[in-house]
């Protein structure tokens, strides 16, 4: 039988599209009115019927005009001071040692400290940068060099003033679990473009893990090939990637082909799809055996593109996972995942935000400047940003902020967000956002946008009703599109 | 699920006589309830078309022409059609004609079919000499299919097993069943199936899924939680046959039974296996109310077959349960206490039951050397009871809590505090008031039972206890210019010896030597942090209240009644240093109170002991008269041999298992309010507890607020979805769908019935058998649609890729756990222990270590091949960190409840099944075998088997035996590499 049947969306090619399932049938029952079907039908998954990595993963064209083809987010858990290192605010400053106007405070949900503690103004001292003026503190030097780039949006909000809440309201668009994540939802949306590596990568750099865990990454009721796969920066970039004591890669190839001969024997008797499936599974880890500890290894990379990014071979770091994941989208991974926790400053404010942005601030821009050079930076999106935001408002004696969901930074780069551009605006204390303010339902409509998605219409069947990132929320935010 | 549903549609519409159940409302509540259902808040033109009275107005019977929902679904106008394009739905020309053919037909109107009570339906009329395979057949014939041949002896007997007992059968089970020739030997293998103590691992590990096991607290710190006492007691209740509604009832009000037992409390743990954020800050309230929310979900799902999660924001869209219901259901779940009961296990509970004979014999041998024992006793009582009067009078202080440590600490109505939120293994928390008192001459700390503590407390350990390192009083006149006052001695009512902090336990970071002690009173203000007094006096004696008496060394005199501010430093810096692996020893309930006059320097007699003398002697409790016993023993001159016999005795007390159970509040108790949106932020009105109108009524004569009357409804004969739902999961785990695919919602939007009547039919025969599930599976695993085979025929490959009719038997691959069972039972490397504490077999440490995870977590994997080779479901799952190897085959994260794994096929599962540590162990454990079982041939025969249950052909054999050969010509381990291919074959991983 067919197993590469050309489906069509409103009259588009989705590509090759392999199935296990029958294609006559598949054509009779499902090429009815398919514009009005939603993907997940097409994919013709469900937990009764097992899902082929193969078809599930097949790229697709969206069926909007997409300006970016695959995302790098750059997760920066913990939530960095969008006070310190983005929002140059006199008046903060000024009132420096006073306390918040009780106005603002009405209604206000603190984490750890009492609202009403002094305000406490920005620690380092901001500068213009580029030929927008962009301005951010002077210890983002290399973000600065870039900031023409990049597109700063000031104004955000969330729901949740906790970190695991906040984080999975972030990658899923919801503070209950069980929902996919943003990076499942657009594996989900566009297939991969690798058949090596997994179509959703994660990497992790900084002092813990997401508080999130895996759910930040996890693909809820969607099918789990559409999970993020950690990558580890030591040791097996896959975990089981290599070949246990005593097996060589001749020996391997001679297991799997003697594991598919007999699978396909198997086949021949009971005739069930799946054992096809299964065999090109195999196929795939073989392949995958080669290719990933060639993507992981960055010491193939020049001396310049090395210094670009600050990456030291052997030693893991955020510079490291950054030339990563410009390896990985080359070679057709779809969304790659870093995450750096790291800027939860209750404490410690200047010498621990200095450290994040000499950890950070380099690979970040050399990153944005290296997929430029590539002609990458057009339809490849970097997202840049935490949980939430800081508190204007001391935590401890003089050197530490606590959580703040209603204002706080993040920024893009490349995908068709605007160059060299600032979008909303916060009060004069940095404590709410004030004009346009986008919440985190906004971002990941405008990040699905990008990706040429409908957010209302891109949606999944579960538990008796169509679920979407958004929920029923999110509205695409036009003024930062390129 | 979409598919399966698309299929089955194309199905009915060939049936002439349109069903409104079935054919009608999944069109009205796919395209119109949204605007035009249930919830009037997002009603538009006031049209519902979800009930007949809505509905009416928009249609005449009998003519469709002059119908107005006809005239919308149809309208060429754009402003007139309906839905309105810019909505996603949009009818198809199919769903129009069947709405047209419909209300020519009369428009008949009827529930929903999973909302009536199921009736035990006709069973049609064929040839099958069971019911079951009358309805598959009668399905079969009006698509001209037939059953396909019955499946051979052995594949019938390995996907029995699989589907039993989780694991493949053994050569010696295999070989019997195949020489058993007797007619009924198939269900005679069954019934031994069902016997085995391993039925009861494998259908424990499917409801697990829908409990959303897991043995960690999720979020940020994922802390350790000890809760395989609930695993095991469901893993009993499976092989013990109780009866599904016992199962249901237990679980949502096991503690409400009369006489509740230890396990009955055990099993309402199904209730508390919603995550705990103990992440700095948080606010307990509102993780205590989302918790609530997993428990109406996870009920939701798993026990009532429908989803609520939509009514917690608003009334449901599709199904018509009204918000304030969905509040009404969470009312009863409202009103309890998260508690943790000390769990035994049967053999701890009879060295528990052989302390208290000691015991008791010691106290024998007392009366027995004291003559006038008991004039002595009451001497001392009488003694005891004066120091108490001339105690001085106490005012209780409730000083508020500075600093933002992370722990959040509640003012009660009793003027203690208690602790929630994170608890950091090393804290010093400052409290502060003002007082015009005109003098302070002591100060005393009592250390309080709540039911919310480990084991009710005092303290907020892993074992409900507290070690304080040190308190401070600072006092001024002026807030900025506090000075520590000194004090006397102190005194508390109990104290241990001096003794080293439990490394294990408390540990520290680095290999620095651990220099802290801790033990006597006077280390509670020795000035040194290193030094603490602790409350923990074992595990049978460490949860009762606690007395520290401290006096000023200069009474504080305010003649003037000056404001004076207060400073109470507690520091609590015994813990170990990670604060994400229960290392902390912080106060869970305390209260502050000041006197003008000094204590005695005498031990204050217990708060236990207190409660008892109070009372009349009649009164007390056998224990009581022991315990009273006991602490005069301890202090009577003369009998200090006893008294150490019976430290002795104590000692030997074993460490209970934390628990988390549900435990009702006495009273009133909390208020339920409605919530906005499902925002805490916006309570509305109050709730009082009450159950859905379009379900069943609640039972007669019972509480109708009580908890245990709503698991009793739960699980009523007249509950329409519940029996249902539990016979369409059954029938997805062994079929590998439901009968209703959407396994966690029987409602409007559910996918339709493949099979209606028969599901009908089983859920009928289920509750009438008296809700006996083995009853149940045997019926499915004997009959003829289930031993069909299951190759997949080529007419089938059209009409039915996904077997929904039942054309064939089932293939599939196996959930995760199964897929781990299997290699190790091939491989004989598994050990069948069945129960208790959770086990670590080899997983990559990094994933446990920042910055893959959050904190650091133990994992000190285990070696001994009898917790190495456990089953999976024994496997210690993180939530945050599940098993990878489970996780491939998508196992869930336990974060959320699951009735419906994906089944997926992955790269990353070949490397696991390729690479894996254990994978590789069993691989060289199965080439072991190989290499010892004779001749090559015959040793592969076997091995073959083992994985398979079936004999190799030829040709099998000489690829084997090809790759064996060429392995060892080029220097390989041969026996290695055939052991390998047999354990990722694709048969292997699959029931067939």
């Amino acid at each position: 039988m067919n197993r590469n049947p050309k489906i069509k969306v409103d009259g588009k090619t989705l590509g090759d599209f392999s199935t296990s399932l029958n294609r006559r049938w598949f054509m009779r029952d499902c090429g009815v009115g398919l514009g009005g079907i939603a993907l997940n039908q097409l994919l013709g998954t469900s937990g009764a019927n097992a899902s082929t990595a193969s078809n599930l993963l097949a790229p697709r064209s969206p069926a909007k005009k997409a300006t970016a083809k695959r995302v790098i987010f750059l997760f920066m858990g913990g939530a960095p001071s969008h006070i310190d290192l983005f929002e140059n605010k006199p008046t903060l400053a000024k009132l420096d040692g006073t306390k918040p106007p009780a106005e603002l405070l009405e209604g206000y949900r603190s984490a750890f400290i009492n609202p009403n503690n002094k305000l406490l103004g920005p620690k380092f001292p901001f500068k213009r940068y580029g030929e927008s003026g962009m301005e951010m503190a002077e210890i983002l030097p290399h973000l600065g060099s870039v900031c023409d780039d990049i597109t700063l949006i000031k104004s955000m909000k969330t729901d949740a003033f906790n970190h695991a809440p906040a984080q999975i309201l972030m990658s899923t668009g919801s503070q209950q679990f069980g929902r996919p994540s943003l990076g499942s939802w657009a594996t989900y949306a566009l297939g991969s473009e690798t058949e090596n590596l997994p179509a959703f990568v994660v990497l992790s750099s900084g002092l813990k893990g997401p508080s999130g865990g895996s759910a930040n990454f996890g693909s809820g009721f969607l099918p789990s090939v559409y999970q993020g796969v950690p990558f580890n920066s030591v040791g097996d970039p896959v975990l089981f990637l290599s070949n246990p004591e005593g097996i060589d890669r001749t020996s391997q190839r001679a297991a799997i082909d003697a594991i598919n001969a007999l699978n396909q024997k198997r086949f021949d008797s009971v005739a069930d799809p799946e054992i096809q499936t299964r065999i090109n599974s195999f196929e795939m880890a073989y392949r995958m055996q080669d290719v990933a500890p060639e993507v992981t290894d960055i010491t193939r990379e020049s001396a310049e593109t090395m210094e670009l990014y600050g990456a030291k071979p052997g030693t893991p770091s955020f510079a490291n996972n950054c030339l990563l994941a410009r390896r990985l989208i080359e070679r057709g991974v779809r969304f790659v995942e870093l995450f750096h926790e790291s800027w939860d400053q209750h404490g410690n404010l200047v010498k621990d935000l200095k450290k994040n942005c000499l950890a950070t601030d380099q690979a970040c821009a050399a990153l944005i400047t290296d997929l430029k050079q590539r002609g990458l930076l057009d339809d490849t999106l970097i997202v840049w940003g935490g949980e939430f935001g800081r508190t204007p408002m001391v935590q401890g004696g003089s050197d530490g902020r606590d959580h703040h969901s209603n204002a706080f930074t993040m920024w893009m780069a490349g995908g068709g967000a605007k160059g060299g551009h600032v979008h909303g605006t916060t009060d004069e204390l940095g404590f709410n956002a004030v004009e346009n303010p986008v919440h985190v339902h906004d971002l990941n409509a405008t990040i699905l946008h990008m990706l040429g998605f409908d957010h209302e219409k891109l949606t999944f069947r579960s538990q008796g009703r169509d679920f979407r990132l958004t929920d029923v929320h999110g509205n695409v935010v036009q003024e930062i599109l390129a | 699920m979409i598919t399966g549903g698309v299929l089955l549609a194309a199905f009915y519409c060939d049936a002439a006589e349109i069903n409104f159940s079935r054919d009608v409302q999944p069109i009205l509540s796919e395209n119109c309830y949204a605007c035009h259902g249930p919830d009037e808040g997002q009603r538009e033109a006031e049209l519902r078309l979800d009930t007949r009275e809505g509905a009416i107005g928009a249609l005449k019977p009998g003519d469709a022409k002059a119908s107005e929902l006809i005239a919308r679904i149809t309208a060429h106008d754009a402003d007139d059609l309906m839905p309105p394009p810019d909505k996603k739905e949009s009818l198809t020309a199919k769903q129009i004609a069947v709405l047209t053919e419909w209300i020519n037909q009369g428009a008949e109107w009827g529930t929903h079919w999973a909302f009536d009570p199921p009736v035990r339906p006709k069973v049609p009329q064929v040839d099958e000499d069971q019911p079951l395979d009358a309805f598959v057949v009668a399905k079969l014939k009006e698509h001209d299919l037939d059953f396909s041949p019955e499946s051979s002896p052995e594949k019938l007997l390995r996907r029995a097993a699989l589907d039993l007992t989780g694991l493949p059968p053994t050569l010696e089970q295999l070989d019997a069943f195949l020489s058993d020739k007797s007619p009924d030997a198939y269900g005679k293998a069954v019934d031994r199936l069902l016997a085995s103590p391993h039925y009861g691992e494998r259908w424990a590990r499917w409801w697990l899924d829908a409990a959303r096991y897991a043995d960690s607290n999720g979020y940020e710190k994922d802390s350790v939680r000890f809760v395989w006492p609930y695993r095991d007691w469901v893993i009993d209740a499976f092989n013990a046959n109780l009866p599904y509604d016992q199962f249901v009832i237990k679980q949502l009000g096991g503690d409400l039974l009369e006489n509740a037992t230890l396990s009955d409390k055990v099993a309402t743990g199904f209730l508390r296996n919603s995550m705990v954020n103990e992440e700095g800050a948080i606010d307990a309230e509102q993780f205590r109310i989302e918790g609530i929310f997993d428990r109406m979900d996870a009920i939701g799902k798993s026990m009532l077959g429908l989803t609520m999660q939509c009514a917690q924001c608003h009334t449901h869209k599709y199904d018509p349960i009204q918000h304030e219901e969905y509040y009404g259901m969470f009312a009863y779940l409202n009103n309890a206490h998260e508690a943790t009961v000390p769990y035994f296990t049967k053999s701890e509970g009879a060295e528990i039951v052989g302390i208290k004979k000691d015991l008791m014999a010691i106290r024998g041998e007392v009366k027995a050397a004291k003559p006038g024992w008991d004039k002595s006793l009451l001497n001392w009582i009488v003694e005891e009871k004066k120091q108490v009067e001339a105690e001085p009078e106490w005012t209780v202080v409730t000083p508020a809590h500075m600093g933002d440590g992370g722990q959040k600490f509640y003012p009660q109505d009793d003027g203690s505090i208690i602790t929630k939120g994170y608890s950091p293994g090393r804290s010093t928390e400052k409290f502060e008031i003002t007082t015009d008192r005109k003098r302070i001459a002591s100060l005393q700390l009592e250390l309080l039972m709540d039911p919310y503590l480990v084991y009710g407390g005092p303290g907020r350990s892993i074992d409900g206890t507290v070690a304080i390192s040190e308190v401070k009083l600072l006092m001024g006149k002026d807030a900025s210019k506090l000075e520590a006052v000194a004090f006397e001695p102190t005194v508390a009512d109990f104290e241990s010896e001096k003794r080293p902090t439990d490394m294990t336990k408390y540990p520290i970071k680095g290999d620095k030597p651990d220099d802290r002690t801790e033990g006597p009173i006077a280390f509670i203000n020795d000035g040194d942090v290193k030094t603490a007094w602790t409350s923990e006096e074992g595990s049978g004696r460490n949860n009762q209240p606690r007395l520290v008496v401290m006096n000023l060394k200069e009474p504080i005199e305010n003649p003037n009644g000056e404001t004076l501010h207060l400073q109470f430093e507690v520091h609590c810096q015994h813990g170990g240093w990670n604060s994400n692996a229960n290392e902390f020893r912080n106060m869970g309930r305390f209260r502050f109170s000041l006197s003008d006059d000094q204590y005695a320097d005498v031990k204050p007699l217990s708060p236990k002991i207190r409660e008892i003398v109070e009372k009349d002697r009649a009164a007390w409790s056998e224990e009581e008269a022991g315990a009273v016993l006991d602490a005069w023993i301890a202090e009577e001159s003369g009998l200090q041999d006893f008294a150490q016999k019976m430290e002795e005795a104590w000692d030997r007390y074993p460490d209970p298992t934390p628990q988390l159970v549900l435990q009702e509040m006495d009273g009133e108790g909390r208020v339920t309010r409605l919530y906005e949106r499902g925002e805490q932020t916006h309570p509305k009105q109050d709730v009082r507890p009450h159950v859905p109108e379009f379900l069943n009524d609640l039972p007669e004569g019972a509480d109708p607020e009580s908890r245990l009357t709503f698991a009793k409804w739960l699980a009523d004969r007249e509950a329409p979805t519940t029996a249902r739902a539990f016979v369409n999961r059954v029938w997805q785990a062994i079929f590998g769908s439901g009968i209703v695919e959407s396994v966690e919602d029987l409602g409007h939007q559910s996918t339709p019935p493949s099979h209606q009547q028969l599901l009908d039919w089983l859920a009928v025969e289920f509750m009438e058998s008296g809700w006996d599930v083995k009853a149940l599976q045997r019926l499915i695993v004997t009959s003829g649609t289930y031993r069909q085979n299951s190759t997949v025929r080529d007419s089938l490959v059209e009409l039915d890729p996904t077997n929904r009719l039942l054309a064939r038997g089932p293939r599939f691959r196996p959930d995760a756990e199964v897929v781990r069972d299997i290699q190790l039972t091939a491989s004989g490397l598994l050990d069948r222990t069945v129960g208790g504490d959770s086990v670590r077999p080899p997983i990559p440490r990094f994933l446990f270590d920042p910055p893959v995870s959050y904190g650091t977590k133990a994992w000190d994997e285990d070696k001994a091949p009898e917790n190495r080779y456990r089953r999976a479901l024994y496997t210690f799952r993180f939530r945050t960190v599940p098993p990878p190897f489970l996780s491939a085959f998508d196992a869930p994260s336990g974060e959320v409840s699951c009735v419906r794994r994906p089944r997926s096929t992955t790269p990353l599962q070949a490397l696991a099944l390729l690479n894996e540590p254990l994978s590789v162990e069993a691989a060289v454990a199965l080439a072991k075998s190989i290499e010892t079982g004779g001749e090559l041939e015959s040793g592969l025969t076997e091995a073959f088997r083992q994985c398979t249950s079936r004999t190799p052909d030829d040709d099998e054999l000489d690829v084997l035996v090809a790759l064996f050969e060429k392995e060892k010509s080029a220097g390989a381990d041969p026996y290695l590499a055939v052991a390998r291919v047999l354990l990722n074959l694709d048969e292997t991983i699959t029931k067939s």
